[in-house]
């Protein structure tokens, strides 16, 4: 609005809309008689309401296509995953619970196998378990392993002496020292 | 010849129609999708939150469209979801350190070049873009609560009790926070006097 403009409405400010008058207007309250009167003739005070209801229309178009241009992420995912539960499937369905089935079936008969092996072996399984703990068992076993040690260390000669080949005190200490050990 | 219609029939109609709509979650977001965007959006001053929040609120939507019972508009019902989701989020610090610091708040003049040129003159244009800016600063200064009813009723078109039902608010609060919106907007646009 211009100068000119401000100061006609300052010294005529009795003759325009009040605020709360232009208010009304602006937000689209059924205006009484005296103001439709006034803007019927009042150029000035329906211009200002013709700028307000432009620029915020403005604003409204600019946002709007502002928003469209912006995409709203990651709905297509969630919405199709909560969608599944009700929406009948028959083909999917159908496999799905065939595929459950066979599970259950294929489990029951391996548990029944077992439970058929299990009637006999749980005394043997005891008993093999009761031995291996025995001292006299691991007595038995210490001896098996001194027997296999002493055989791999007959036989467990180096390629060199194998060959005849000589080789450093050093090397033979240490091989020595090893084996005493 | 007369038909006596039982008015128990026309709500129980509307609602089936109001569920129809609400199951097609694809057909509501393309609906809804830009309108609840835009709102949020410019409520908050912040684009990127305005998506997450138009995404949760159609999650919250399709999630509870059992309990809708088409009492009001689905407009209506999914502006008041998204009014309860930007509630939460005013009252996280989180959005407070970020309102402050303003980082991902929508610029003025990207917001502008979104106006459709159409047969106008460059002039015209011009004219637009300045007012579309002076609206987008003076929305800025606005409180949120002012912002949000000013919004409600000016892009979204919605009556008085429509907004008080949207938001939650006595009628008389929505039209106080209405008259102080225009009042700033107005004096920003260089029509107070």
């Amino acid at each position: 609005m211009s100068q000119l403009e401000s100061k006609s409405f300052s010294v005529d400010s009795s003759l325009h809309l009040t605020d709360d008058q232009f208010i009304d207007c602006a937000i689209g309250l059924e205006p009484d008689a005296t103001i439709s009167q006034h803007l019927a003739y009042c150029e000035l005070c329906r211009a200002e309401l013709t700028v307000f209801g432009s620029s915020v229309n403005s604003f409204n178009r600019a946002a709007q296509s502002w928003s469209e241009s912006r995409p709203i992420p990651g709905l297509q995912a969630p919405s199709r995953k909560q969608r599944a539960p009700w929406v009948p499937r028959p083909l999917f369905a159908t496999a799905s619970w065939a595929l459950a089935a066979c599970v259950l079936f294929g489990t029951a008969i391996s548990t029944a196998i077992h439970r058929h092996q299990g009637h006999v072996s749980p005394d043997i399984a005891s008993t093999t378990e009761s031995q291996e703990d025995s001292p006299a068992q691991i007595e038995q076993d210490n001896k098996l392993l001194m027997a296999i040690e002493r055989e791999i260390r007959v036989d467990d000669r180096s390629p060199a002496q194998e060959y005849g080949i000589r080789t450093s005190s050093h090397r033979s200490k240490g091989r020595g020292e090893l084996t005493n050990q | 010849m007369q038909f006596a219609i039982d008015a128990s029939i026309i709500p129980l109609r509307r609602q089936v129609n109001f569920i129809a709509e609400l199951e097609d979650i694809d057909t509501l977001v393309k609906l809804y999708g830009p309108k609840l965007q835009r709102y949020v959006a410019f409520s908050l001053g912040d684009q990127d939150l305005a998506e997450t929040i138009t995404q949760e609120c159609f999650l919250k939507a399709y999630q509870g469209r059992e309990s809708f019972r088409g009492d009001c508009s689905v407009n209506t019902w999914l502006f008041s979801i998204a009014n309860n989701l930007i509630r939460d989020q005013l009252r996280t610090k989180k959005f407070q350190f970020w309102r402050k610091a303003r980082a991902h708040s929508i610029d003025v003049s990207e917001l502008a070049s979104f106006l459709p040129s159409g047969a106008s003159s460059p002039e015209t244009l011009l004219l637009v873009k300045e007012q579309t800016r002076l609206v987008k600063e003076a929305l800025d200064d606005l409180s949120v609560n002012q912002r949000r009813v000013f919004l409600l009723k000016f892009s979204e078109e919605m009556d008085l009790d429509e907004i008080s039902k949207t938001l939650g608010m006595p009628v008389n609060t929505v039209k106080t926070h209405l008259r102080r919106a225009v009042t700033a907007i107005r004096a920003r646009l260089g029509g107070d006097r």
